[in-house]
């Protein structure tokens, strides 16, 4: 079960890192070519038009290739997560099916005005289709987010022990929550910040062609602002992030940090080198060589230089003090606690469906006050010992850094882009031009980064606390599992070599 | 009013087909999301990838079982 679990996780984590490769670009994109159509009908200028149009045809081939990919995952559901899927219940597929409603009523309405009516209709409802469609992507993406947030911060629902689900008692509760609004907008901005870097990379291309460069130029400047502001929020929204994981998921943020031994006036890690081969609790440096920003974590996550932030030992350890979602001050238990009553939740689960089964309606009511009792442990009771709550500590760490490090990056490179522009001197520095170009694939490393710290950094969760990822995985062969991930690895290969050369294609012909 | 929305209907089809007829790249990028989707949905998803409750039980009440022997029991 162990091998089916490890292979079901490596496909999911195939299939969304594929998927993730296009929906970035797609959703940043259209806000820059609707931006570009707003100047073309604004100020009537014709070569606004012309670029809208190329950035039009870059647009498309992502989407074509990437069109569907997410179902996949959906897929995947049904087939190698299905504990999971039935245990989730409304939660999850109320915004899906929202998502997929909204997917087709933009992709068929007016993603087919943005392309087919430049002369058959005004430009004023050309306009508004475009900006429709760059909305309606962005409006897709929420409702994924929202059930992801979900996952990592469960509100707005309750258990029925009757049908083993969750069922949705506050929509609002699970789509306002703190986390899904956060997450939304980190999101979306970091999808602004890759596509000005790629729109930045492939103009660069241009003007090192000394090809089409007034368009080039053009391009560069609305990606530049653009990914100037995408940095400002992706910075203000990664900050609010750092607070609610650090509220609602402390073992992630000591992950993302390498902190084992937490304290009060803790420092940031600005880079590290991890020990490869240091565990909870034993008496190691967790790392080789570091440079560390004092007292800033425990400011970054509590607005307070002194506040104590605990590591993965605390944690397993508890006894300290923490805030809960509504802001109360709590003791926090031992994981080990936790594992104990969490196995009294799953006994009780137990009891309460055999006393159904049975009629015996005062044993139900027993069970299931039990079940009420202790439901917020259930799913540690899936682990033996604690060290299971601890995630992949090395992946979430560098991950998590890497993403850092190359948005700080990226806002520099933005501001160089427009010190040149407002310069007049950006074909001049040739070997600037080749970092530009060289930053596209960075800029996919660090929107890949990002979705590994988050998803790795929260294991062995699929459901903060309620149900690991050992639990939710269906009975399956293990050789079914092996063959759909090697043909997803060829067919995603395929996919992405098209993609790459009818993009390259097309690019090289608008040069010519 | 009947012919105001047959007019319509009309108008919407020849602004898909005219759209359609005149793309170039378009062509090209249609027939690569056509064949991901076929594989996708007429091979994929019915071959590898069936449901596994809805494929193993017949009812919503069965499922709830099966998953609550799979929590309580199974992966304990």
């Amino acid at each position: 079960m162990e091998a089916v679990l490890t292979w079901s996780r490596l496909q999911f984590a195939l299939t969304a890192c594929f998927h993730w490769l296009f929906v970035p670009l797609t959703i940043g994109l259209l806000v820059m070519i609707a931006v570009m159509e707003t100047l073309y009908v604004w100020r009537g200028q014709e070569h606004w038009k012309r670029t809208a149009k190329f950035w039009m045809n870059v647009f498309a081939i992502n989407f074509a290739v990437g069109v569907a990919s997410g179902l996949i995952l959906e897929f995947e559901f049904g087939t190698n997560w299905s504990n999971y899927s039935w245990f989730v219940g409304d939660i999850f597929g109320a915004p899906l099916a929202i998502e997929g409603m909204l997917a087709f009523f933009m992709e068929s309405v007016f993603i087919a005005v943005m392309f087919f009516g430049w002369d058959k209709v005004s430009k004023r409802f050309h306009l508004t289709a475009t900006w429709l469609t760059a909305l309606g992507a962005t409006i897709s993406a929420l409702w994924i987010l929202v059930a992801n947030a979900w996952m990592q911060s469960p509100v707005g629902m309750v258990f029925n022990p009757d049908t083993v689900r969750h069922e949705m008692a506050s929509f609002w509760e699970v789509l306002f929550s703190p986390v899904a609004m956060n997450k939304f907008l980190h999101t979306i901005t970091s999808c602004y910040v890759l596509s000005a870097v790629v729109v930045i990379g492939v103009c660069a291309w241009f003007l090192l062609k000394k090809k089409e460069q007034d368009m080039a130029k053009r391009s560069m400047l609305i990606a530049a602002i653009f990914g100037l502001l995408g940095s400002a929020l992706v910075i203000f929204t990664g900050d609010k992030s750092a607070q609610l994981v650090a509220q609602r998921q402390p073992m992630k943020l000591a992950a993302m940090e390498g902190l084992y031994d937490g304290g009060y006036g803790v420092g940031l890690v600005a880079v590290g080198v991890l020990r490869p081969d240091k565990k909870a609790n034993d008496v190691q440096d967790p790392f080789i060589a570091k440079v560390q920003i004092p007292d800033f974590l425990s400011w970054l996550c509590f607005r307070d230089a002194d506040a104590f932030v605990p590591g993965i030992n605390n944690i397993l350890q508890g006894g300290y003090e923490a805030k809960d979602k509504t802001g109360h001050t709590y003791i926090t238990l031992p994981v080990a606690e936790r594992i104990q009553r969490g196995k009294v939740a799953i006994n009780a689960l137990a009891e309460y469906t055999q006393a159904g089964a049975a009629g015996d309606t005062l044993a139900q009511r027993k069970a299931r006050a039990i079940l009420d009792n202790n439901f917020e442990h259930f799913g540690y009771g899936y682990f033996d010992k604690p060290e299971q709550a601890i995630p992949n500590v090395a992946l979430t760490f560098y991950s998590f850094h890497i993403m850092v490090i190359l948005g700080g990056f990226f806002v520099v490179l933005f501001f160089v882009v427009l010190w040149l522009l407002y310069k007049k001197k950006v074909e001049r520095y040739r070997w600037l031009l080749y970092v530009f170009l060289w930053s596209v694939p960075l800029s996919y490393l660090a929107s890949q980064s990002g979705w590994i710290a988050a998803e790795v950094g929260r294991q062995p969760w699929v459901i903060q606390d309620l149900m690991p990822s050992m639990a939710a995985i269906s009975k399956l062969e293990l050789h079914t599992v092996q063959l759909t991930f090697f043909i997803f690895l060829f067919m995603f290969t395929v996919l992405l070599a098209i993609e790459l050369s009818i993009m390259f294609k097309q690019i090289k012909k608008m040069a010519k | 009013m009947f012919q105001a929305i047959k007019n319509a209907a009309i108008s919407v089809f020849y602004f898909y087909a005219d759209g359609m007829g005149r793309m170039t790249l378009g062509r090209t990028l249609w027939i690569v999301a056509l064949v991901k989707l076929s594989i996708m949905f007429l091979l994929l998803k019915p071959l590898l990838f069936p449901n596994f409750l809805k494929s193993n039980f017949s009812s919503d009440e069965e499922r709830s079982k099966h998953v609550a022997i799979e929590l309580t029991t199974t992966k304990t």
